[in-house]
């Protein structure tokens, strides 16, 4: 079985939840602390929501020197699937593993809200195994999602096919109105050239269970479990 | 403290108390901590149940939802110093009802908080506004428990007040409840959490203990910072010590700070504690014995731990990075001994502290009766025009910009959540259960006749509960009223009690708990009596949780219940005739019970394709909001006079859609209990049609319903 | 709110830090890593070394 290590930070908030929605897909969850740099053999690791050391100075930016973001580091330099939701993508862009930076929503509120969101490229273990051009829904929850990067960065993410996903309307066009924080070019998750680490603000975790609500986040992690069990294979 | 008051702690004491024991004893004879002058009145409430674990007196209520899970709830105020700061004022609010929630031994599942405001034309009502909700958000967001309801309302008697309430929905195994007790001589009392500081001195105990008045502004200093990420901690680490059984007795420290939390758990058991003031972590050099002792330093628990089980304690609060220091011991000669710098500073019974506190029948006189209503019918506008005002109301108006700033959905547990649903729906994980949570309270009913404005407020809750398909279980409340030496406010005080407790004896819902906040009131003029209840419901399947909103066309559409004409405190009479006179609508306890008897065996049977309460803005609100959520169209035919058809606010009435194949069996079941049920409409088309009266887009509906409050806000 | 006027904010961190060091120069040094590494993010935010005391301890 698929083992994806969720790591749990103090203040870690939706890492339950990651783990939850891991086991209804069929795959192996397993808990990883943030004192353990050894990732116990996983096949893919997610850093979840939450508000890790309380995020008093900056989203992400204690929890990026925690010993697990050691193990993850050689994890992901090594290849491994590494998928940042919410907190986790903050905590991805502070470790310089994603390029750009999460602020403020422009709003300056928290927002709590299903929104949609398109697949751009296929070059991930979220979207491997879904069409691009997907339209999913998916809650966001956050109140620092507004992803901005430099002139240059942003040219970069754009010109080498970075952005994983944008806000959209349901029908797949992007704009403003559909962008829940402002981001810059309405970019709801990114990639790493290499492909193999992605964050995302919005939360696939919550959107598997049909009990609870829509599922748009099932394709995305059905996506991460068989692109390990590929990974496995190969 | 009164002069009475001294002579009595001089009496127990046997002399006079020292500076620091006169501090204990003035926090812990507070009206906010020892209920002087609700007492007498809150011993009349019905508490007692076979479903009923644990009822009033302990940190949270407990009710049993059967395969040994027990649901734990509770509802407190944290209006006074939200009025002086909002954001923290609220914030702490929810910080405090979690932790009273994780000292009985459960996992905080839900949060609800219901707000009364000033009208939103005024700036500092919006500050405040903005304030609480960002306070509550910002807390409740970064401890990982969802917010999934709470309503709110707006009224000018809240504007030099608002009201503010959290309330906090645990989950434990019924086994496993730790109790509120400083049991066994030679165990160890071990605080946990934040350091203790200087702020708060004296804070919600005093506050709240007094009206505020111009220049309430001073009163800063006295209300706490929240930490959430410590609360966090506090929740993770001591579920982790509950689960490993590691725990002789637990409760958090809130009002009155270390002398509540060590007098009640010593009175509880029977025992005394002997503390050492020099072991308590501070925050800042050279606090005094008193303020030590009455510091309300927020996200601080105080754990009973048996000698042999301290390592392990110490070793689970150092995995989670939270201070945890042995500060005393539990003894047998039942007093409250403090120590510093080797001498003792107090030694006090903590009996008298915690039990014995004055208790006072204060004097009740009826409140004048309020004006006659105008006769609606003398009416002018359109009743098109009427429709768009009622609809974008702020009492009615939806509260997006409100329910977005909370995260509803942290746990994988939130069925229904906030916006569009009655009462907010969370399975127990695994089992198939779920609970239904709803908070209710109306304020103009009460106004006018507070005995029907708390019985109203029971029923609402209950119905609210009832139309997802669950069986209400019981009750929590928080009472808020202005300043009881006044005659006036203590006789709306006791008439809130006798509706409360005739309502809740009819639904078989018992009070487990509560919170009486009085002194809401500045310059004379007091909040309206507020009793909000806190309703919890049980589901024993969640897949058959009735949603509010109509879920698709073609749907026949049912209006249970009667309708009369009753416009006296609605809120078409509010904001069309601009009043709040006459009498609200009656209540016939009866009806009501059969009402939320068919709503459960119709969702038990799966009749019901949706269910949505009935109440204010009256049946054109409620089908509205039916059609905007499911964002489907309808068509209805209401009998009778259209005014009274479409805004009449008559109680014990739901709307309801079935699936054609379903009607016949659904018509023969309201029968059944006696419910009038008038088959209306159905579901579908572009709009929403009141045959007789007049139509509208849905589009044009949403939109005046989901801008109100944004435009009022932006000024 | 009533105060007219105000034609920009900028709002920042104020962060004091005690450091021991052979010297000023050391002191100034470490503090800029922190800073660099730890307490601002070059994407979003900048800093500035305000001023430095010797406390002889």
């Amino acid at each position: 079985m698929t083992k994806v290590g969720v790591v749990t930070f103090p203040g870690s908030l939706d890492d339950g939840d990651a783990r939850e929605a891991i086991r209804f897909l069929g795959g192996e969850p397993v808990r990883l602390w943030h004192k353990d740099a050894d990732l116990q053999d996983v096949d893919a690791v997610i850093l979840p929501g939450g508000f890790s050391f309380g995020d008093y100075l900056r989203t992400g930016a204690i929890a990026r020197f925690s010993p697990v973001m050691q193990g993850i580091r050689r994890f992901a330099e090594a290849g491994g699937p590494v998928v940042g939701i919410c907190n986790g993508f903050q905590i991805l862009c502070e470790s310089h593993l994603l390029p750009g930076a999460l602020i403020r929503n422009r709003s300056l509120r928290f927002v709590c809200r299903w929104v949609d969101i398109r697949v751009e490229s296929p070059v991930s273990p979220l979207t491997a195994g879904v069409k691009t051009g997907t339209v999913l829904r998916v809650p966001v929850k956050h109140g620092e999602g507004q992803f901005v990067a430099s002139v240059e960065d942003l040219a970069r993410i754009e010109g080498a096919e970075l952005v994983a996903f944008r806000y959209c309307a349901p029908d797949g066009s992007v704009d403003e109105v559909a962008n829940p924080n402002g981001s810059a070019g309405s970019i709801a998750g990114i990639r790493n050239e290499r492909g193999n680490v992605v964050g995302l603000m919005p939360h696939p975790e919550h959107a598997v269970d049909p009990d609870l609500g829509p599922v748009g986040g099932e394709p995305l992690l059905v996506s991460l479990l068989e692109h390990c069990m590929a990974r496995a294979g190969s | 403290m009164t002069d009475e008051e001294y002579q009595a702690v001089v009496g127990t004491l046997g002399r006079e108390p020292n500076r620091t024991e006169l501090a204990m004893y003035s926090v812990m004879w507070s009206e906010h901590c020892s209920y002087k002058s609700s007492k007498v009145h809150l011993r009349t409430l019905p508490t007692e149940g076979p479903q009923v674990l644990v009822g009033p007196g302990d940190d949270a209520g407990v009710v049993d939802i059967g395969d040994g899970m027990a649901v734990v709830f509770k509802m407190e105020s944290h209006s006074h110093p939200s009025a002086i700061e909002p954001y923290q004022g609220a914030a702490t609010g929810v910080g405090g009802i979690v932790r009273d929630i994780i000292s009985m031994g459960a996992r905080p599942i839900a949060l609800l908080d219901p707000l009364r405001f000033g009208p939103l034309t005024d700036e500092r009502n919006r500050w405040l506004f903005g304030g609480v909700v960002a306070g509550i958000g910002g807390y409740g967001n970064c401890i990982g428990v969802p917010t999934v309801g709470g309503e709110i309302a707006f009224a000018e008697a809240h504007s030099a007040n608002p009201t503010v309430n959290v309330m906090c929905v645990g989950l434990a195994s019924a086994d496993g409840l730790v109790p509120s007790r400083a049991d066994g001589e030679g165990n160890l009392l071990v605080l946990m959490g934040a350091t203790t500081g200087r702020d708060g001195i004296g804070g919600v105990s005093v506050l709240a203990s007094a009206t505020l008045e111009e220049g309430g502004e001073d009163n800063r200093p006295s209300v706490q910072i929240g930490d959430p990420f410590t609360e966090k901690l506090l929740i993770e680490a001591c579920l982790e010590l509950i689960e490993k059984g590691l725990l002789v007795g637990l409760q958090d420290l809130g009002g009155a700070g270390l002398t509540c939390a060590s007098s009640e758990t010593a009175a509880r058991a029977g025992t005394g504690v002997d503390i050492d003031l020099d072991a308590v972590p501070l925050r800042e050099e050279g606090l005094e014995a008193f303020e030590i002792l009455t510091s309300e330093s927020q996200e601080r628990m105080l754990a009973i731990v048996s000698p042999e089980q301290l390592g392990d304690v110490l070793n689970v609060c150092r995995e989670w990075g939270l201070h945890a220091a042995v500060i005393g011991s539990v003894v047998g000669d039942g007093m409250v001994t403090a120590r510093k710098d080797g001498e003792v500073v107090a030694v006090v019974p903590a009996k008298s502290l915690a039990d014995e506190g004055p208790e006072y029948e204060r004097p009740l006189s009826p409140m004048p009766a309020p004006p006659a209503a105008t006769d609606p019918s003398t009416l002018t506008v359109s009743l098109r025009e009427a429709f768009f005002e009622v609809l974008g109301a702020p009492n009615i108006a939806s509260k997006r910009w409100v329910f977005e700033q909370y995260d509803s959905i942290v746990q994988g547990g939130t069925v229904a959540g906030s916006g569009g649903t009655d009462a907010a729906v969370i399975r127990i994980g695994g089992s198939g259960r779920a609970v239904a949570v709803s908070s209710d309270g109306n304020g103009r009913y009460g106004a006018l006749d507070p005995y029907l404005g708390a019985a109203h407020a029971v029923a609402e809750a209950a119905r609210n509960v009832a139309v997802t398909g669950a069986r209400p279980l019981a009750i929590t409340n928080c009472l808020n009223f202005g300043n009881p030496e006044r005659p006036e406010v203590m006789w709306q005080f006791a008439e809130s009690i006798r509706g409360l407790s005739d309502a809740c004896r009819a639904f078989d819902t018992p009070v487990t708990g509560g919170n009486v906040s009085f002194y809401n009131e500045s310059g004379g003029s007091a909040i309206w009596p507020t009793p909000v209840i806190g309703m919890v419901g049980l589901l024993e399947d969640h897949r058959r949780a009735v949603p509010a909103s109509f879920p698709q066309e073609g749907l026949a559409v049912y209006l249970l219940g009667e309708t009369q004409p009753e416009f006296g405190g609605s809120e078409f009479a509010d904001v069309v005739l601009e009043e709040v006179a006459g009498t609200p609508p009656a209540l016939d306890l009866a009806k009501e019970s059969a009402l939320l008897a068919v709503l459960q065996e119709a969702a038990g049977a799966g009749l019901m394709a949706s269910a949505h309460d009935c109440s204010s803005g009256g049946a054109a609100v409620t089908i509205t909001e039916a059609c905007i959520a499911g964002d489907v169209g309808v068509t209805v035919e209401l009998p009778g006079d259209q005014l009274t058809a479409l805004f009449s606010e008559s109680a014990s009435r739901a709307v309801v859609s079935v699936a054609s194949g379903d009607t016949m069996a659904f018509e023969e079941l309201c029968q059944r209990h006696g419910v009038p049920a008038a088959h209306i409409g159905e579901t579908g088309g572009f709009g929403i049609a009141f045959v007789g009266a007049f139509g509208v887009t849905t589009a044009e509906a949403r939109t005046t319903y989901e801008t109100a409050i944004p435009n009022l806000l932006a000024g | 709110m009533g105060f007219a006027g105000v034609e920009d904010v900028r709002v920042g961190k104020h962060i004091e830090l005690t450091i021991e060091a052979d010297d000023e120069a050391a002191a100034l040094d470490s503090v800029r890593r922190i800073a660099e590494q730890v307490l601002s993010n070059p994407v979003i935010e900048e800093y500035r070394i305000l001023e430095s005391e010797a406390t002889g301890r």
